[in-house]
């Protein structure tokens, strides 16, 4: 069919369905204008007007009936004739039941997955800050050759010196901002805190909060929905003023039923009286983060009453404290370079002017970033699972299009003959080939649909398993990604279009009267080559969703078996968070020290202690190591080696944990806040610094200055932030011989369900203090299985991926040699009638399935040898290449291609010769 | 005046293609083209020329514009397209053969040898 005819088939057939009044008048005005022309001439020949009128009118007929055929010729036929193809497809796909279901729900598969995962990956990767404008705001940071001269870092990010020998930092000391400001008062700074402790009518909770300048509502061009945004005059919560505070949309909805009245009421940040000013908009995230929204916003300055120190130093007036996160908005008129010069003029006499430089340290200069996505710090951590996924997901796309293909080719041929009789009785080609794009169309629309409600049920799944809402401080909201899901929609209609127009263009191509003629199976030979090609391809794809997930199978179950070196069981974990606000050191020691009594009392609880890292949630507390006496007998340890990790635990740690003690003592009674520093060493660390040395009394101190803490016992090795690596060496200090410990976990040991036991803790703890909330409470045991939540998703994805790789290849093999076998009946027959055992038959069919399969299955593993590097991070206890998973995906695989052929080849060789010969 | 004439089956197409090939008419102008050629011979039903002419401009063969008509009023001009040229040109090729087939056989005034 020409694209003009087409065109002028569609243009007319939507001029009359677009505008059907048009093209009525259209017709009245052509009717009337005949008959009028006719009456004239009529008139001109003699007739009286009233009798001309009257036999125009006679000549033209039944004006109705024209002016319907009319509109016919425009619509009426096409309609019809697309209604009846549609007929017509529905009822062969319901005549075949299994095809269509298998067609369906792979391509629905195929659809939700991926848009399910292209979302989250989208969301969480590329999603901006929703503020006007976003892509014109810019993040300050500064990028230092060698060390920097700012010592101290408080955030979320890192900052390592990478192995470039340049060292970066996103957050700024707040005095440099303060000299920034005072040039370009265009820039605004904010901290994300995850941890304030707010108490609205007596009911406290932990939330997330953004400390912000004046500023900063200014430079977002965001206008609070009610009250008023934070301006200049609340940042001086330092000197005494007033503290104010916006309250996030989600929180002021949940929290205050979003009353109107909320302005001027008063809540408790951090035991601080603020008052409500003012609500931000619904789907505000601040500028830190794209996906969680804090709920509070409050002056920049409140970090005097929320954090007055942050290690030694105070976060308002150090200059040795990164801390502070800096955006510009780039106006559209601004050059992008004539501003960095600017602010990187104020900032290098800044620093020049504030530090003194040590050996191997420089003046750090400052660039300007990409600020749309905030600090963006998801990037970071999910990048390489979303990616793995990602690569899952396409590959299942891939899969889902070659089985419609194949699916499609192998019905084509079945209908060869149908087709050819039907163009042989005088049916258009094109004709023929718009009714089977619309059972494709079909086909891919069902599918479409249904993978349209996987995606929608399942955009919540994919966030919820791969995010953890308590630790990221608060849900992330997916929201239904329309354009991804178009966008996936959009492939596999196509794939599944084009996968079956092509035998479809085949079919409608062949020469009917040869094809009548032959009746034999010319079309299955050419399709068993396609067929084979295309069973190939999904054996091999299977062989690599079978052998990934394989490996990450043995990397769960090798994670799972892992000894961490202490008794995870009836362990009871919460956080505690004591604001310095309102416990000043040592006001904050000694309630830790009265919670413990208050919770050890509770009845059900063994034993119960504390610890500033909980183990196995992925924290690090690390600490450089200086041994007082460094004796010549000692091991050799080299400058960066001589790290440790370390917690600050409580007396009883060792015992609550079940840790057991290998040398000397553990903590007692007689260690307290006034006597000797002391701590306790992991075998591995005293592997590392003493070698077979005993090191019990031996002093050493974390920062190479005093004061030193004396070495009593060994304990038995212990797993500390995760299950991969091997046990690191760990010293633990007591936290009441320490100035301050402001969040602690608590652990406490039971026997009783965490159901029964949390009521009576909580009770404990109001005890001591009405508005300390239990923050993050989890079993130990539920901590690990979080740790290991990324790795447990992709063994479950990649296992749900392969089993249906495999199930789907199965049926490719199984049809491919079906229809081999059914089109060389009469060989086989011949064969038979000649003598040929039957056994032979059979092995023969077998044999051509296992090479088939073993080809296909040789580039499936070459594939999965050279994807496997990609993911050797991921993997634990597993090697790239690794033997076992290859071994068990091979003999996984031959097996399911010999069970698939088994029925063909049984069938063939149960082939009665005579009934094979007479067949023709 | 001759004996009118009967328009035969699927004829009116072909004989709307080729009033049309000698430039742009309107609907009754096709009418007045096709009896003034024929002498008045040929009988058009004419309500029946304009559904066949719709059909001719869904299949692409004819472009229509709405002009202003010799007596001034508005009126739906037809124009043949190339589609339908090549239209024109199968269907007299088709009518051609088969006219003079048909011719042929009716001259017969033996049987051939073949037929006996």
């Amino acid at each position: 069919m020409r694209p003009r005819v087409l065109s002028a088939r569609l243009r007319t057939f939507l001029h009359a369905l677009v505008h059907p009044r048009r093209l009525r008048s259209e017709i009245d005005n052509e009717i009337a204008f005949h008959l009028e022309s006719r009456t004239h001439d009529l008139i001109r020949s003699g007739l009286t007007p009233h009798e001309a009128s009257r036999q125009a009118r006679i000549e033209f007929g039944a004006q109705p009936t024209h002016a319907h055929a009319m509109r016919q010729a425009f619509g009426s036929e096409w309609i019809a004739s697309v209604l009846a193809d549609l007929a017509y497809a529905w009822r062969l796909l319901r005549r075949n039941k299994g095809f269509t279901a298998i067609t369906v729900l792979s391509l629905a598969l195929a659809i939700g997955a991926n848009s399910a995962i292209f979302s989250t990956a989208n969301e969480l990767l590329f999603a901006r800050l929703d503020v006007p404008h976003s892509r014109q705001l810019r993040k300050l940071e500064y990028v230092v050759k060698g060390h920097s001269p700012i010592h101290s870092y408080w955030g979320e990010g890192e900052n390592d010196t990478g192995s470039t020998g340049i060292s970066k930092s996103e957050e700024f000391p707040y005095p440099l901002y303060q000299r920034l400001a005072g040039a370009d008062p265009s820039i605004f700074a904010y901290k994300h805190e995850d941890n304030a402790t707010v108490s609205v009518a007596g009911e406290s909770r932990v939330v997330p909060v953004e400390m912000v300048s004046g500023s900063y509502f200014n430079g977002m061009q965001v206008t609070p929905v009610l009250g008023r945004s934070i301006t200049a005059a609340d940042d001086r919560v330092q000197d005494g003023g007033p503290l104010v505070v916006l309250l996030g949309y989600g929180f002021w909805q949940d929290h205050f039923g979003a009353s109107l009245a909320v302005l001027g009421r008063v809540i408790r940040i951090d035991g601080a009286i603020a008052t409500i000013i003012g609500v931000t908009p619904r789907g505000f995230t601040g500028a830190s983060s794209a996906q969680v929204a804090p709920n509070l916003f409050v002056p920049l300055t409140a970090v005097s009453l929320l954090k007055p120190t942050i290690g030694k130093n105070h976060p308002l007036t150090s200059a040795n404290l990164d801390w502070v996160d800096l955006t510009r908005r780039l106006a559209p008129s601004e050059s992008a370079s004539g501003v960095t010069a600017h602010l990187a003029t104020v900032f290098g006499a800044a620093a020049r002017a504030s530090y003194t430089l040590a050996k191997g340290e420089s003046i750090p200069s400052l660039l300007l970033i990409d600020g749309s996505r905030g600090l963006n710090t998801t990037q970071g951590f999910y990048a390489q699972p979303l990616y793995v996924m990602l690569a899952l997901s396409a590959l299942v796309l891939l899969l889902a299009c070659v089985n419609v293909a194949n699916l499609m080719l192998a019905r084509s041929t079945v209908r060869q003959r149908e087709l050819d009789v039907r163009m042989a009785l005088g049916a258009e080609r094109g004709r023929l080939f718009r009714q089977m794009l619309t059972e494709c169309l079909l086909i891919a629309v069902l599918g479409g649909s249904l993978g349209f409600l996987l995606a929608f049920a399942a955009r919540d799944v994919i966030p919820s398993l791969l995010w953890n809402a308590q630790e990221q401080g608060g849900a992330l909201q997916i929201p239904f990604n329309w354009p991804v899901f178009a966008f996936t929609a959009a492939v596999s209609i196509l794939a599944a279009l084009l996968s079956g127009l092509a035998p479809a263009w085949r079919a409608t191509r062949s020469q009917p009267a040869a094809a009548l003629k032959q009746a034999g199976p010319t079309g299955t030979r050419r399709r068993a080559w396609g067929g084979k090609l295309l069973v190939g391809v999904q054996v091999a794809l299977s062989a690599l969703l079978v052998a990934g997930s394989a490996m990450f199978l043995r990397t769960i179950t090798g994670l799972e078996h892992v000894a961490p070196g202490f008794d995870t069981h009836q362990l009871l974990l919460f956080g505690i968070d004591l604001p310095q606000s309102r416990y000043l050191s040592p006001n904050d020691i000694t309630t830790h020290q009265r919670l413990l009594a208050s919770l050890r009392s509770v009845p059900g609880v063994e034993s119960a202690t504390l610890s500033d890292v909980p183990l196995l949630a992925g924290y690090i507390d690390m600490s450089s190591i200086s041994l007082e006496h460094t004796l010549r007998s000692l091991p050799q340890v080299a400058q960066d080696e001589r790290i440790s990790r370390t917690g600050l635990v409580g007396q009883d740690f060792l015992g609550t944990m079940h840790i057991p003690l290998v040398a000397g003592r553990t903590f007692n009674s007689s260690d307290t806040a006034t006597s000797a520093p002391v701590t306790v060493v992991t075998q591995a660390f005293a592997q590392r610094f003493f070698g077979r040395y005993n090191p019990i009394g031996q002093r050493f101190s974390g920062d190479g200055k005093a004061p030193w803490t004396t070495i009593i016992g060994v304990c038995a090795n212990i797993r500390y932030s995760s299950l991969r690596d091997a046990p690191p060496p760990v010293f633990f200090d007591l936290y009441m011989q320490q100035k301050s410990v402001e969040q602690a976990t608590y652990i406490i040991r039971s026997p009783l369900p965490p159901a029964t036991l949390i009521p009576s803790l909580r009770r404990a703890v109001a005890n001591i203090d009405r508005n300390l909330p239990l923050t993050n409470i989890r079993t130990q045991d539920e901590q690990i299985s979080e740790l290991l939540s990324q790795e447990r998703l992709f063994a479950a994805l990649s296992t749900g991926f392969g089993l249906l790789a495999l199930a789907l290849a199965c049926a490719g093999v199984y049809g491919v040699f079906s229809y081999a076998v059914a089109g060389r009946t009469r060989e086989i027959g011949i064969r038979l009638a000649l003598g040929a055992p039957r056994n032979q038959v059979r092995v023969a069919i077998l044999r051509e399935a296992l090479t088939l399969s073993t080809i296909a299955l040789a580039a499936g593993l070459g594939a999965t040898l050279s994807l496997a590097k990609l993911i050797k991070s991921l993997l634990y206890d597993v090697s790239a290449i690794d033997p076992v998973s290859l071994t068990a995906t091979t003999a996984l695989l031959l097996a399911v291609a010999i069970l698939a052929a088994w029925l063909p080849a049984a069938r063939a060789s149960r082939v009665d010769p005579m009934h094979a010969l007479r067949h023709e | 005046m001759a004996k009118a004439v009967d328009l035969l089956q699927g004829t009116l197409e072909l004989l709307i293609l080729k009033a049309i090939s000698l430039g742009r008419l309107h609907g009754y102008g096709i009418l007045l083209r096709i009896q003034a050629i024929s002498d008045e011979r040929l009988l058009v039903q004419q309500g029946s020329l304009y559904p066949a002419l719709y059909r001719l401009e869904h299949l692409g063969a004819l472009s229509t514009e709405w002009g202003e008509s010799e007596n001034n009023r508005r009126a739906k001009y037809y124009t043949l397209t190339r589609s339908g040229r090549r239209r024109l040109e199968a269907e007299t090729e088709k009518w051609t053969e088969m006219s003079s087939l048909i011719t042929a056989m009716l001259r017969i005034t033996a049987a051939p040898e073949a037929a006996r």
